[in-house]
C-alpha cells in the first residue's frame, strides 16, 4: 500500500514542529545571538539547495530506498551498515525527544510524579502506534496536522502585535563567521529525509518533497518570527522550552487566556507521531533486512527498548548536551553526508554501467 | 400413632440435565428423490416433520378425480404459514371435483408424465407451481410456506406458492425520524422490503440477488445493487462473506452484520444499518450494496465510512443552507458527546489556569459541599444518566413521561440539593447527553458513549496528557480500519478531493455531480455538469 502525498506532507508537518517546540531555537539563539532569525532564513536557503541536490540524485533511483541503493553500491555489507546507522539514528532521535518531553511534561504537569510514571503513559501510546505500523501513523497524522497548523496560526494571530523587529538586529548576531559556517545544519528539515527511507512506498516522492519543504518552512517561519521577535536575545538563551513560554503569553480578551495546556496537548500528539514514526520505521527496517514475516510482533520489544534507553538520561543538562551533540556533529554526517556519499557512488556506478552497456 | 404427627420429608430427587438423545439423522442428501408410492412418501414426511409432535404441520389426504379415475394424493403444509383459503380455492376444490384431460393413452389410468401435465397445466390454476423430486428441496420449500402435493404413482411433488406469512403493515419510521421526506420504514417481510426499494429505483439494472444463510434456518437473504454502477469486486466480496457463513440459525440482520463486519472489537460500527427505504435507495444509487434479511426490519449498507454515520437522509431533502446548518451543528455535537466530560475533568483537575478566575471561583463554590472527588462525581452522574436512558427505552409508553419526570427533574434536583454532585456537572452531563441525541446513527452513539468513559478516566488521571494519548490511540486505530476495503476515515485520511464539500458539509444538489470516489463505481458521474438545464435555455 502506497503512502499518499497528503499523508506524507501532514506527517512531516507534525514531525517538523518538534525541533521548534524543544531546544533548537534556544541553541540557535545561544550560537547566533540576535542573528538567529536571519540564520533561520539562511538555513532555509541552504537546506533547500542541499535537499535539492540530495533528492535530485535520489530520484534517479526512486523505486528503491536508501537501503536498496546501499546494497546496489556495496552489497550486503553496506546494506547492513546503512540499516544499522538508520535504525540507531532513528531510535536515538526518538529517545532524545522522549526524554526531553518527559522532563518538560513533568515540570509543567506532574511535578511530584516519578519520571517512570510518564514514561509508562508514553509507552502505551508508542506500543499501539508502532503496532499499527507506518501506514496507521501516517494516516493519523493527516487528521492531526490541520489541528496543529490551525493552532500555530491562531498563536501567530494572537501574538503578532507583540513582535519587536529590533530584536532581529544586528542581523548577523554575535559572530559573522559562525553565521555563515553552519550551512549543513538540517535540524528543521530532518523529517524530510524520511523520503530516502520510504522509497517506492511514496505515491509521488517529488511532489511530497516540494510540498513538505514548503509546509515546514511556513510553520518554522511563523513560529521563529514570534519566538525571536517577542522573546529578546538574552532571555531566550535561558529558556529551554521557549515555545511553552510563548503560548503562555497568548490572550484573546478576558476569556481566552492561559491556554498553554491546549498547546501542550497539541505538542504531545506531535511527539506521539514523532516517536511512533521513528520506532515504526526501525521495526520496518529490521523486518525487511531480517526477512521477518510478522514484523509487528517485535513492535512492543523495540518500543520497550526506546523507553529503556530513555531512562538512562537522568539529568536535564545531560539531555541538552546530547541533543546539542547530535544536532551539531551527528545529524550533518549521518543523516545528510552519508546518504549523499551513497547516492553519489550509486550514480557513478549506474552511469559507468550504462557507459559499459553502450560501448 | 406418634408417627402420624411426625413430619417426614419426601426425598427430593435433584433434577439435572441428562445427556441429550441425539436425533436420528434423516440421512437426506441433495440427490435423495421421492418414491412413486404415496404411502412411503407420506410416512417419510411424517417422520421428517415430526407429525403428531408438532401441531402446525398438516397432512390432508384426498382423492383426485380425473377422467373418471381416482388417484390417491396428499397435501402437506404448515398451518399459519400458508393461506388456507387459497389452498381450498386453488388446490382442494379443483383437485377433488371431476376433471377431464384429453389423453393420448389407451389406458384408463394416465401414465405418470401425462398425470403430471394434467395436474400442473390443466387443473391447478396457481401461477407459481413447481415440480420437484428432490426431498431436500421439498422440505425447504414447505418450511418457507409452500404447499406440497404428492400423488400416488408420481415420483415428484408439485409445490404451490400459497404463502401467507404474518406481518405488519408498512409503518412510519420510529428510530430515524425526519421532518420532511418519506416516512415509511421497512417491515419484517422480505418481498415487501424489496418492493419498497424498487419503488424508489425503477431501473432494470437494480438487482435483488438471493442467498441463503443458516444450515437449519435457511433464512433468505437478498443483496441489492445497481449492476451498471456498483463495483464488481465489492459485490463479489459481499457475496463471498455471506455465502461462507457456516451457522445453524440466523434470526436478525444484526447477527449477520456481526458475522460479516471487518473488526469485531472496534468501538465504531463498520456497517450502516437503517430502517429507511429512501436511505437504502440513495446508497444503492451511489454504488453501495444493500443487504436484506427475511424477518428483519433493518437493512445493512456496505461499505460504510465514518461520515456516513453522521449524515441524515433529511440533509438532501432540505434546502442547501438549512442542510449546511444541520451538518455544521452536528460537528460540535459529536465532539461534545465524546470529549466534554473528559475535558471538563481534565481542566478542573489539572489545568485550572485555563478557566477564567470568576468562573473558576463559581465552580469551586458549587463544589464546596460535594464530598467526592471530581472523577467519582462525574462517574455517578454519567452512570445515572446511562441507566435512565436505558430504562426509558424499556419502559412501556404510558409510563415513559413519568420516568422522564422522575429521572431528570426529581433525581436531578435532589442529587444537587443533597450535595452529591455540583450543579455545573449536571449541566455538563446534560449537554453531553443532548449532544449524543443529535448524532444521526444510534450505533455510532453507542460507540461514543463507551469512548466517553475512556476519555473521562484518561482526563481524570492524566489531564490533557491522557486525552492526547486517548485521541492518538483512537485515531491511529480508526485510521487503520477499513469497511469492505474502503478506509474508514476516508475522505479525510487518506485525503480525497471533495472531502469538505460532500462529507463534512454538503454541496448543493445540482453540484453533487460525482458518486463517492472511494467506492470506485462503474459510472463516476451521477448527474451531468449542468443539471439545471433550464438555466441555460
Amino acid at each position: 500500500m502506497k503512502i499518499e502525498t497528503s499523508e506524507f506532507i501532514c506527517t512531516i508537518g507534525c514531525v517538523g514542529i518538534i525541533p521548534l517546540v524543544l531546544t533548537i531555537p534556544t541553541f540557535n539563539a545561544q550560537t547566533y545571538g540576535t542573528g538567529a532569525m536571519a540564520h533561520t532564513l539562511y538555513s532555509f536557503l541552504m537546506n533547500a539547495i542541499i535537499l535539492f541536490l540530495l533528492f535530485h540524485l535520489y530520484f534517479q533511483f526512486s523505486n528503491q530506498d536508501i537501503i536498496d541503493i546501499s546494497e546496489y553500491v556495496g552489497g550486503s555489507f553496506l546494506k547492513i551498515l546503512t540499516t544499522v546507522l538508520a535504525s540507531v539514528y532513528l531510535i536515538t532521535s526518538a529517545v532524545l525527544v522522549l526524554v526531553e518531553f518527559n522532563e518538560n511534561i513533568r515540570n509543567i504537569l506532574f511535578q511530584n510524579a516519578p519520571s517512570d510514571y510518564i514514561y509508562l503513559i508514553f509507552l502505551v501510546g508508542l506500543v499501539i502506534g508502532v503496532f499499527h505500523g507506518l501506514k496507521g501513523v501516517f494516516r493519523a497524522a493527516t487528521i492531526f496536522a490541520p489541528l496543529i497548523l490551525m493552532s500555530l496560526i491562531f498563536m501567530f494571530l494572537s501574538l503578532y502585535q507583540d513582535i519587536d523587529i529590533t530584536n532581529f538586529t544586528p542581523i548577523f548576531g554575535n559572530d559573522m563567521f559562525l553565521f555563515w559556517k553552519d550551512a549543513l545544519k538540517i535540524e528543521f528539515f530532518e523529517g524530510m529525509l524520511l523520503i530516502l527511507l520510504l522509497g517506492n512506498t511514496l505515491k509521488n516522492p517529488k511532489k511530497a518533497a516540494i510540498w513538505s519543504y514548503l509546509f515546514i518552512a511556513f510553520i518554522i517561519l511563523l513560529i521563529t518570527v514570534l519566538l525571536y521577535g517577542i522573546i529578546p536575545y538574552p532571555s531566550i538563551t535561558e529558556n529551554y522550552f521557549p515555545f511553552f513560554e510563548l503560548s503562555r503569553l497568548m490572550s484573546f480578551g478576558r476569556f481566552w487566556q492561559r491556554v498553554e495546556s491546549l498547546y501542550t496537548f497539541i505538542w504531545l500528539i506531535a511527539v506521539y507521531i514523532y516517536i511512533s514514526i521513528g520506532t515504526s520505521y526501525t521495526v520496518f527496517l529490521l523486518s525487511k533486512v531480517c526477512h521477518l514475516n510478522f514484523g509487528y510482533r517485535i513492535a512492543p520489544l523495540i518500543s520497550l527498548l526506546v523507553i529503556s534507553l530513555a531512562r538512562f538520561f537522568v539529568s536535564y543538562p545531560d539531555i541538552i548536551h546530547t541533543r546539542k551533540f547530535l544536532t551539531n556533529y551527528i545529524t550533518p554526517y549521518v543523516a545528510l553526508g552519508y546518504p549523499l556519499v551513497i547516492l553519489l557512488l550509486a550514480t557513478i556506478k549506474k552511469r559507468s554501467q550504462i557507459h559499459e552497456t553502450n560501448s | 400413632m406418634k408417627d402420624i404427627f411426625k413430619f417426614i420429608p419426601h426425598p427430593i430427587q435433584p433434577f439435572s440435565l441428562k445427556e441429550p438423545m441425539l436425533p436420528l439423522k434423516s440421512g437426506i442428501t441433495e440427490d435423495d428423490i421421492l418414491s412413486d408410492s404415496l404411502e412411503k412418501n407420506v410416512t417419510r414426511f411424517k417422520e421428517i416433520f415430526h407429525f403428531g409432535l408438532t401441531s402446525d404441520f398438516q397432512i390432508k389426504e384426498m382423492e383426485i378425480h380425473l377422467n373418471q379415475q381416482t388417484y390417491p394424493a396428499a397435501i402437506l403444509f404448515f398451518d399459519g404459514l400458508t393461506d388456507t383459503q387459497m389452498i381450498s380455492t386453488t388446490l382442494l376444490n379443483p383437485l377433488t371435483k371431476e376433471n377431464f384431460y384429453p389423453s393420448s393413452s389407451v389406458l384408463k389410468t394416465l401414465p405418470s408424465q401425462e398425470l403430471e401435465n394434467a395436474l400442473v397445466k390443466h387443473i391447478l390454476i396457481q401461477s407459481q407451481v413447481k415440480v420437484i423430486s428432490h426431498t431436500k428441496e421439498i422440505i425447504t420449500r414447505i418450511n418457507h410456506g409452500e404447499c406440497a402435493l404428492i400423488v400416488d404413482s408420481l415420483a415428484h411433488a408439485i409445490l404451490c406458492d400459497v404463502k401467507k406469512i404474518p406481518s405488519r403493515a408498512v409503518n412510519k419510521s420510529e428510530n430515524e425520524m425526519t421532518i420532511i421526506g418519506p416516512s415509511e420504514s421497512f417491515i419484517e417481510q422480505l418481498r415487501t422490503n424489496t418492493a419498497l426499494i424498487r419503488k424508489f429505483i425503477k431501473d432494470e439494472n437494480l438487482i435483488f440477488e438471493n442467498l441463503t444463510i443458516g444450515a437449519k434456518s435457511k433464512t433468505n437473504c437478498v443483496i441489492s445493487y445497481l449492476t451498471n454502477v456498483t463495483n464488481d469486486s465489492l459485490i463479489n466480496e459481499v457475496k463471498r462473506r455471506i455465502s461462507s457463513i457456516d451457522i445453524d440459525f440466523i434470526i436478525d440482520i444484526g447477527e449477520l452484520a456481526q458475522l460479516i463486519e471487518d473488526k469485531t472489537f472496534l468501538l465504531d460500527p463498520l456497517i450502516l444499518s437503517t430502517e429507511r427505504p429512501d436511505k437504502v435507495a440513495s446508497s444503492i444509487t451511489e454504488g453501495r450494496v444493500a443487504i436484506l434479511l427475511e424477518g428483519s426490519p433493518n437493512v445493512l449498507i456496505v461499505p460504510a465510512i465514518f461520515s456516513d454515520f453522521t449524515h441524515s437522509p433529511e440533509d438532501t431533502y432540505l434546502r442547501h443552507p438549512y442542510a449546511m446548518l444541520l451538518r455544521f451543528f452536528r460537528i460540535p455535537a459529536i465532539l461534545l458527546s465524546i470529549f466534554l466530560p473528559g475535558i471538563y475533568i481534565a481542566i478542573t483537575t489539572f489545568h485550572q489556569e485555563m478557566i477564567p478566575t470568576d468562573l473558576l471561583l463559581a465552580i469551586a463554590g458549587t463544589r464546596e459541599k460535594v464530598p467526592f472527588p471530581m472523577l467519582i462525581e462525574l462517574l455517578i452522574m454519567e452512570t445515572s444518566f446511562e441507566i435512565i436512558r436505558e430504562a426509558s427505552i424499556r419502559t412501556p409508553a404510558p409510563v415513559g413521561p413519568t420516568l422522564g419526570i422522575v429521572g431528570t427533574l426529581i433525581l436531578g434536583q435532589a442529587i444537587v440539593s443533597a450535595s452529591i454532585v455540583s450543579p455545573v456537572l449536571v449541566i455538563i452531563v446534560a449537554l453531553t447527553g443532548i449532544s449524543a441525541f443529535a448524532i444521526a446513527n444510534f450505533s455510532l452513539s453507542y460507540s461514543f458513549r463507551i469512548a466517553r468513559f475512556y476519555y473521562i478516566f484518561l482526563g481524570g488521571f492524566f489531564g490533557f496528557f491522557g486525552i492526547a494519548l486517548g485521541l492518538f490511540i483512537h485515531m491511529i486505530i480508526l485510521s487503520n480500519v477499513s469497511s469492505f476495503g474502503v478506509p474508514y476515515l476516508t475522505p479525510f485520511t487518506p485525503f480525497r478531493k471533495g472531502a469538505f464539500k460532500d462529507d463534512l458539509f454538503i454541496a448543493p444538489l445540482w453540484k453533487q455531480e460525482k458518486r463517492p470516489i472511494f467506492l470506485k463505481p462503474k459510472e463516476q458521474n451521477r448527474e451531468p455538469k449542468i443539471t439545471r438545464k433550464w438555466m441555460k435555455s
